[in-house]
């Protein structure tokens, strides 16, 4: 019973709403990643595409669990970066990390030092993430992924009746 | 068997043109399932405008007999699409694998041709060379191996579930002879190996609640039986929806008449009764409403062209609906991740957990895509609706518990080749559910556990946990996460697995955010959270890159 | 004297219709996915492609005659229901009056 006590007014105490608001939509959300996606690609060395990986669509960015209202979601996009054998895979996370800086984006985790590296940084204004993600295989390949995600909007962009 | 499968066929393998195939069959088969139900509504009527006579009663059988017929058309059609559509992750996988070698071959100075001859670079023609090059023959020779047995496999799948003149063929399996909810796995998968192509078709026709159930069936069979009770389950709430409609439109008019006392002859409080029964309609309807919504997200899920092709391992409308369902095929599939939603979470509400669910699979591709992962969305137990009220109370964990516990076993005995590394997840309350399956009897049949976000797993140890070692007990709960308002007092789920004293690995995820600590908690999804990489390692068995 | 035939003429004949549309509906549903059950030139060496070729021959043709059976039995209906109306009007014409339908 304690529990109930305790963990109660701690749940009811996030549903002063930050999440009431009216946001953007989802498909608003989508535009805007493809669009830092391209940025992205944009400012890595010539010769390589981008090919869509695995979903992209929407995920639940709220959990009953929060008390909060229900219907949230973000957007997330993933896309693999497709090179030939002779592209400078290893300056694609340095060249954006490098364009990152300059354009005051805020890093979220930073982990260029691993041997797969990997840098998740946020728009400075609109908290929208981009990550790029180096894997380097045990066959010796080479796999870059570039994902963006939005923040938490409303599918419609306010609150659903729901 | 195919012994025509070249090294040059791999690398030039496209798995589109076979799901594309499948997604033909798949369309054939879910008209083949309209015109089925469009004729067994058209031969109902029949004895409404032809009452009597035999020449009647012949027209109704020969009508029963067609309708029989077009019943018998989707099990069989959409096992062929599931065919096919696994054949297409096979044929991505060995592609995958065959380029694979030839950048291994790259950097060991060995040329593999696209026939599959290879060469060594003469600069490096050393013993070291020579012995990468057998080294890389002996893989190739395996890749083509295991390309001409999973080619085979299909091949006699889809021969079995070819129609001949008559269709295909049936044969009578009595009802009493399937085996009954519960029933040992193992046992299940004995009977079913025991029926013919003929009488598996028929169990799943005739009795697809029964066989979708059944842990220890195929997951392939019971995605068909499972797809044939969602159709079922839609008309009748559908059904009875209308029903509802009209009972309602029927007591308001009455009462707009002036009539309302004729509804209830034998009641005294006839108002009152008129307003209980419209009561009891709205509250009928909202949860009809909850559920087909629920169902509505599972059919465009499991439609979808665009998404890996997914299967309905489970599926029930009872209390607030249970459904079970799979990205990618786990008995075909080397990991497979099985994820026990938290709280909250009901048939209503699938969408966001199915979404979430393929993210966690394609995830695990990216993680390693030489290896195919099948990621189980698994709301098989009544989760309790908020975690503040009902789950400290383990009411939901001891009834989910045997559920869990059948279906890990049922993964085991229904999986093909070499055994999987099953992986169970479970986010907030769903891994209370996890921690009490692993108590019981001989423990959760499974090689990894991860909890994340949890208010205790219902115990302080990870070493009371059965069925794993505790090196692949892991636990995540990001710094701000609600959840550790939950007091380790030892009296509702047990104490935070994430403690040192608890004896499981932890791993990292983002901290989330201190002013929304609710949000924070199923934040672990969200883009760029190492949660899901170290989630995505776990899953694959990269165990050493977890951070 | 046989027993009298209780039947819904009109409703007999709409409902014969229906059925024979579900069968010709059936057999336009093979057509909209003819060429499209194949892995076509993309499969060539895999066995699985000749059993699904296979497959598509023998489903195309199977459904192909499903739905010209189920158009049948509906024809029979809608000959039904004209029997019935032949038979009356001829019975009516006996007696000198033709029933208005």
């Amino acid at each position: 019973m304690a529990t109930v006590v305790v963990a109660g007014p701690a749940v009811a105490g996030c549903q002063e709403e930050p999440g009431m608001q009216p946001t953007i939509t989802a498909e608003q959300a989508a535009q805007r990643v493809e669009e830092l996606l391209q940025e992205t690609y944009g400012q890595l060395p010539p010769g390589a595409r981008l090919e869509l990986f695995g979903v992209a669509g929407t995920l639940p960015c709220d959990d009953p669990t929060d008390g909060g209202p229900a219907g949230r979601v973000f957007y997330e996009k993933r896309y693999e970066v497709v090179f030939p054998a002779d592209w400078p895979a290893d300056q694609a996370l340095p060249m954006l990390a490098d364009h990152w800086r300059r354009h005051n984006y805020t890093i979220v985790n930073d982990l260029s030092d691993r041997s797969d590296p990997r840098l998740s940084v946020e728009h400075p204004e609109d908290g929208f993430r981009v990550t790029v993600a180096v894997w380097n295989r045990d066959s010796g390949a080479v796999d870059i992924y570039l994902t963006g995600g939005s923040p938490c909007v409303w599918e419609h962009g306010t609150p659903d009746p729901q | 068997m195919s012994g025509g499968i070249t090294f040059e066929m791999l690398l030039n393998a496209d798995p589109e043109v076979w799901r594309r195939a499948a997604q033909g069959w798949d369309q054939l088969g879910r008209r083949a399932d309209d015109r089925s139900d469009d004729y067994a509504s058209s031969a109902r009527r029949i004895p409404d405008v032809w009452e009597s006579g035999p020449a009647a009663s012949a027209a109704q059988q020969h009508c029963d007999g067609l309708r029989k017929e077009l019943e018998t058309v989707f099990p069989p059609v959409s096992t062929i699409a599931q065919t096919l559509a696994q054949h297409a992750n096979d044929v991505s996988e060995l592609r995958t694998r065959a380029q694979d070698l030839v950048t291994q071959g790259r950097a060991a100075h060995v040329t593999i041709n696209p026939d599959g001859s290879m060469t060594m670079d003469p600069a490096h023609a050393n013993e070291w060379t020579a012995r990468a090059m057998s080294q890389l023959v002996w893989q190739r020779d395996a890749l083509l191996r295991q390309a001409a047995e999973l080619d085979g496999r299909a091949a006699r799948a889809i021969a079995e579930n070819t129609a001949t003149a008559s269709g295909t063929p049936m044969s009578k399996v009595d009802r009493s002879t399937v085996p009954g909810k519960g029933t040992d796995p193992a046992e299940v998968k004995r009977w079913w190996d025991s029926l013919t192509p003929a009488q598996r078709r028929y169990v799943t026709a005739e009795y697809p609640e029964l066989v979708g159930a059944l842990d220890g069936v195929p997951v392939a069979s019971r995605d068909v039986a499972n797809r044939i009770v969602l159709d079922r389950e839609q008309d009748a709430l559908t059904a009875r929806r209308d029903e509802l409609d009209n009972r309602e439109a029927y007591i308001r008019s009455m009462v707009e008449q002036g009539r309302g006392a004729e509804l209830y002859p034998g009641e005294s409080n006839k108002v009152g009764a008129a307003l209980t029964e419209l009561d009891r309609i709205r509250e009928e309807r909202e949860r009809i409403d909850r559920n087909l919504r629920g169902l509505d997200r599972i059919t465009d899920r499991l439609e979808d062209p665009d998404r890996p092709r997914a299967y309905l391992i489970g599926l029930s409308t009872a209390d607030d609906g249970r459904a079970i369902v799979s990205v990618g095929n786990p008995d075909a599939a080397d990991n497979v991740l099985t994820y026990v939603p938290g709280t909250g979470v009901e048939l209503s509400k699938v969408g966001g957990e199915l979404n979430r669910n393929d993210h966690m699979a394609a995830d695990a591709r990216v993680a390693d895509p030489s290896a195919e992962t099948a990621s189980i969305m698994w709301l098989g137990y009544d989760a309790p609706d908020s975690i503040a009220w009902n789950a400290p109370f383990d009411g939901s964990a001891e009834g989910g518990a045997p559920h869990l516990d059948r279906f890990q076993d049922g993964l085991r005995v229904t999986h093909d080749g070499e055994p999987s590394r099953n992986v169970v997840l479970g986010h907030s309350y769903g891994s209370t559910v996890i921690g009490h399956t692993a108590q019981q009897g001989n423990g959760i049949n499974a090689d990894a556990l991860v909890f994340v976000g949890s208010p205790g797993v219902d115990t302080n140890s990870a070493s009371d946990l059965r069925g794993v070692p505790t090196s692949e007990v892991w636990a995540t709960r990001a710094e701000h996460d609600v959840i550790r308002r939950v007091p380790d007092w030892d009296i509702a789920h047990g104490n935070d697995p994430t403690r040192e004293d608890f004896g499981g690995r932890v791993f990292t995820s983002d901290p989330g955010d201190p002013d929304n600590e609710g949000k924070t908690h199923s934040a672990y999804w969200d883009e760029a959270n190492l949660a899901r990489e170290n989630i995505a390692l776990i899953v694959t068995g990269q165990t050493g890159k977890v951070s | 004297m046989s027993q009298p035939v209780r039947v819904n003429v009109p409703g007999l004949r709409s409902l014969g219709g229906e059925i024979v549309g579900h069968g010709t509906e059936l057999r336009s549903d093979v057509r909209s996915v003819e060429g499209r059950l194949v892995p076509g030139a993309g499969g060539a060496g895999w066995a699985t492609a000749e059993a699904t070729q296979r497959a598509a021959d023998g489903w195309e043709s199977y459904l192909n005659g499903l739905g010209g059976r189920i158009e049948a039995s509906g024809q029979s209906l809608i000959d039904a229901a004209n029997n019935y109306t032949a038979s009356d009007d001829r019975a009516g014409q006996r007696q000198g009056r033709v029933r208005a339908r």
